[in-house]
């Protein structure tokens, strides 16, 4: 009796060791998306300690995604990792170009490239009763929203962000540090205009304020 | 009885002091900031604005330095209320307006007083399940010609020309802000 429960003791003992040493060894691979405007021939990640001290890992892979999008991988141990550290990278050109990533905190669930979600699966179109004697209403909802995007937001668009206000967005994003590759104009898809413009305008506040 | 004298004599010194100086009944109670995040679920689409509240609890002041760090789509952001007030049940509420992630967002609200005191809510995240499409219709396809796939390719347009011309609208606005801002 007193050996079998010395031996569980022993055996309890031996399964937390190694699950302990299983979880903080478990290895995990950061993801960063870069902006490069070069085709990158190396990559390093970096993981910045609150302390300042910065460790550097060679990347595991670096994926093209689209044009000048990059997705660098680089691998990290869990237990080296906390939450308050922040987590960056870069990517070599073979003529000794580099573009930077973002800064950004060393959370789990962001430290993965935006693009590793799955495209959502396009829903089929159900068409309502009775639509069919519709076609020719269906045809000016079309031609009246193509003239609303088109002519009206577009041209809005064009008219608002001129050249001289393009240049100021475009200095006040370099001097908040909000760096992209492309220029801010009137050409932007509109999402993505959305999210800087969100962004300089989050960051003009803030400075106001303090 | 010489206890319960002395006793008296405390409680009263204290109530002196707290009636002279109610602050000092405040000062021991840490501001807390309480919030409750908007259901995955109702996430809106990409870049589409979403009203986040706060509510300050062990305070009345509406007026005090509440900001959000946001970490959207894995890049910092650093927002600031757009409005506070005293709400219906008496409480200081703070609203953030925050364009939803195309991905992922990572939040957190920091309190922070003239006085040095600091308050942290607890980190809030939301993400999708999915990367929703955000391609601009193409206007350049022919429609098809068969009547069943005509009204299919017209409906499908005519939804898509409305997410588009709610993304231009959305820039459009930021972009009249900023300038308002700017000329301030």
């Amino acid at each position: 009796m007193i050996r079998n429960t010395a031996l569980k003791a022993h055996i309890t003992l031996l399964a937390s060791i190694l699950v302990s040493a299983s979880t903080s060894l478990a290895q995990s691979v950061i993801q960063l998306d870069i902006e490069a405007p070069f085709e990158p021939v190396a990559g390093v990640g970096l993981i910045i300690s609150t302390d300042g001290t910065t460790s550097a890992r060679q990347a595991s892979s670096i994926k093209s995604r689209g044009e000048n999008q990059y997705i660098l991988e680089f691998p990290f141990e869990r237990r080296e990792l906390r939450e308050d550290f922040m987590i960056s990278g870069l990517l070599k050109s073979s003529d000794g170009q580099i573009a930077l990533a973002d800064v950004k905190p060393a959370m789990i669930e962001i430290s993965q490239s935006l693009y590793s979600l799955p495209d959502c699966p396009v829903t089929e179109t159900k068409l309502p009763p009775g639509i069919s004697s519709q076609i020719a209403l269906l045809e000016s909802l079309v031609e009246i929203r193509t003239d609303r995007r088109e002519k009206f937001f577009k041209s809005s668009i064009k008219e608002v962000l001129n050249e001289d206000f393009a240049q100021q967005l475009n200095d006040l994003e370099k001097a908040f540090g909000l760096k992209s590759h492309k220029a801010i104009s009137a050409e932007l898809h509109p999402v993505e205009m959305t999210d800087r413009l969100s962004r300089i305008k989050a960051a003009i506040e803030q400075y106001r304020r303090e | 009885m010489g206890i319960k004298t002395s006793s008296l004599a405390f409680l009263a010194a204290a109530a002196l002091l707290l009636l002279t100086f109610p602050a000092l009944a405040l000062a021991e109670r840490k501001i807390v900031i309480h919030h409750v995040p908007p259901a995955a679920e109702s996430m809106p689409g990409p870049l589409v604005p979403v009203i986040l509240k706060v509510h300050l609890q062990n305070t009345q002041d509406p007026g005090l330095n509440v900001h959000a760090l946001v970490v959207r789509d894995g890049r910092l952001l650093k927002a600031s209320s757009r409005k506070s007030y005293i709400d219906k049940n008496g409480l200081p509420a703070y609203e953030f307006v925050i364009e939803a992630p195309l991905s992922r967002m990572s939040y957190q609200f920091i309190l922070e007083t003239d006085w040095g005191e600091r308050s942290f809510s607890p980190r809030f995240s939301m993400a999708r399940a999915c990367l929703p499409d955000i391609d601009l219709v193409n206007l350049d396809a022919q429609a098809p010609e068969e009547t069943r796939e005509k009204l299919v390719y017209l409906l499908e347009v005519s939804d898509g020309l409305q997410n588009d011309i709610a993304h231009y609208q959305r820039a459009l606005e930021l972009l009249n802000e900023i300038k308002d801002i700017m000329k301030r």
